[in-house]
């Protein structure tokens, strides 16, 4: 009986009973309460679910994930290249601000520059320096107009870059003059190496390096260091044109000089704290005369 | 030999892909709900699986993206849920619509009985609540379920006829 249950219940829950079958399974006891319970299982269905809102959805779904997936991408290299920007930006910023130093003396002006590394600079006057403060550590270069005596303590190499060219020494001392209107190199302690127009010279103590017009000079010194330091300068065969440059780059004159043959040769010095003085240092070898008007010094022959 | 090479596309085509959503979305939706109940959001998962059947598109062969969906969107559920006693949700207005009027009495003895349902059917094990609801609800014959759940159509027979008489037993308070 309780088999043959079984196999009536099985049959109708699959839908598959015959006519005969379902007279018995009428009959069975429980059968109103096997009735209600399939029927009241209904109230437990689940919500409606639309296939094609579904399909809709996960279409536009992959659709999204695929933009999204390329938005992402965007976003990312955006976001390195703004990154990038930035910190080269500050990179440019520290490099500015930091590391270039410059030092400028006026007309009969000098100045004492002590650098990172405890080298020391004795500026002229008129002249102009320049260096990496920030790279110096590992490149001792600077560049120069004008003149300027080096006191280099010992380390790597040290370059003075001029308009001429490279002076590099280890540690020594030695004055740089690179005029608009001459180049001078002399060396006071240890050696001086000399580049100039793709050649090398060495400067050995107490020996002085002159270019003049193309032609290179070397002269032994008996100074220890350079004219200007002991405020005055000392000139050899120098045409009066240069004299009088090189005399504006220590007092604030303008000459007045028509009269006079600009291209005579002159050998000694004058002082540089003294205009009287040093003017007569200059016109009585050459037989001239001064006159000083406002600002303006009138050299006439005799 | 170009028939042979059409069986074997993959799911990637749009065309295969629809189709088997249309044929497996609702059987999915039904199972997952009363599997583990709406609280998991059943209609998310069947989302979940048919998008991840999407992105794997080129290695599955249509034939296993009916195992692949049940399988993918049955363990995201699991992840979420530790076996949470699922308690389905019924409707008592589903049947006032079609009557004229119930007495109070009435209304109060069936929503007794649905209560007392209710706790019945979260008191049966996954197995035997899915295959009975999908055969007792959804009108899904033996042979359809066991294709669904993916085991022999004797074993869904005992599922659905031993819930059947648990369901009778607990609610009669045999």
């Amino acid at each position: 009986m309780n088999i043959k249950k079984e196999y009536l219940i099985n049959k109708w829950l699959n839908n598959e009973l015959t006519e005969e079958e379902l007279k018995a399974f009428k009959k069975l006891d429980d059968y109103d309460s096997y009735m209600k319970i399939s029927e009241k299982a209904k109230y437990f269905k689940c919500p409606d679910f639309n296939t094609n809102d579904s399909l809709k959805n996960i279409e536009s779904n992959i659709k999204a994930k695929k933009s999204s997936s390329y938005k992402i991408r965007y976003q990312y290299l955006a976001a390195v290249a703004a990154i990038l920007i930035v910190a080269f930006s500050i990179f440019k910023i520290f490099n500015n601000n930091s590391d270039i130093k410059t030092f400028k003396t006026e007309v009969a002006k000098t100045q004492t520059i002590n650098l990172p590394d405890n080298s020391i600079v004795n500026l002229s006057a008129n002249s102009l320096i320049s260096f990496d403060n920030s790279a110096w550590d590992t490149k001792r270069n600077l560049t120069l107009e004008g003149e300027a005596f080096f006191d280099v303590e010992k380390g790597k190499k040290f370059t003075v870059e001029t308009s001429y060219g490279k002076i590099q020494v280890l540690g020594t001392q030695f004055n740089v003059k690179a005029r608009k209107y001459g180049f001078e190199v002399a060396c006071y302690e240890g050696s001086v190496q000399i580049n100039v127009d793709d050649r090398i010279y060495v400067l050995e103590e107490k020996n002085h390096f002159t270019l003049k017009n193309k032609n290179i000079s070397k002269s032994k010194t008996v100074f220890t260091s350079p004219d200007w330091k002991r405020n005055s300068t000392i000139l050899k065969s120098t045409s009066l044109d240069v004299v009088l440059k090189e005399f504006k780059n220590y007092y604030d004159v303008d000459f007045e000089t028509s009269t006079v043959d600009m291209s005579r040769q002159y050998t000694g010095s004058f002082i540089h704290n003294d205009l009287e003085n040093a003017l007569k240092s200059i016109t009585l070898p050459l037989d001239l005369t001064y006159e000083i008007k406002k600002e303006k010094v009138v050299l006439k022959a005799k | 030999m170009k028939k042979a090479h059409s069986l074997v596309k993959n799911c990637c085509e749009k065309s295969v892909f629809s189709k088997l959503h249309q044929r497996y979305a609702k059987d999915l939706h039904d199972f997952i709900y009363y599997k583990f109940g709406e609280e998991h959001n059943p209609k998310d998962k069947v989302q979940e699986a048919f998008l991840k059947l999407w992105e794997n598109c080129k290695k599955i062969v249509p034939g296993k993206a009916k195992s692949y969906l049940f399988s993918v969107a049955n363990n995201t559920t699991l992840n979420v849920i530790k076996h949470k006693k699922v308690v389905l949700n019924y409707e008592l207005n589903f049947k006032q619509k079609n009557s004229d009027n119930q007495d109070p009495q009435f209304v109060l003895e069936e929503k007794e009985y649905l209560d007392k349902y209710q706790i019945a059917i979260s008191n049966l094990t996954e197995e035997k609540r899915v295959a009975f609801l999908l055969n007792r609800v959804e009108g899904k014959k033996h042979k359809e379920i066991a294709e669904i759940l993916g085991i022999s159509k004797k074993a869904v027979e005992k599922r659905i006829y031993t819930a059947l008489e648990q369901l009778r037993k607990e609610i009669e308070g045999i």
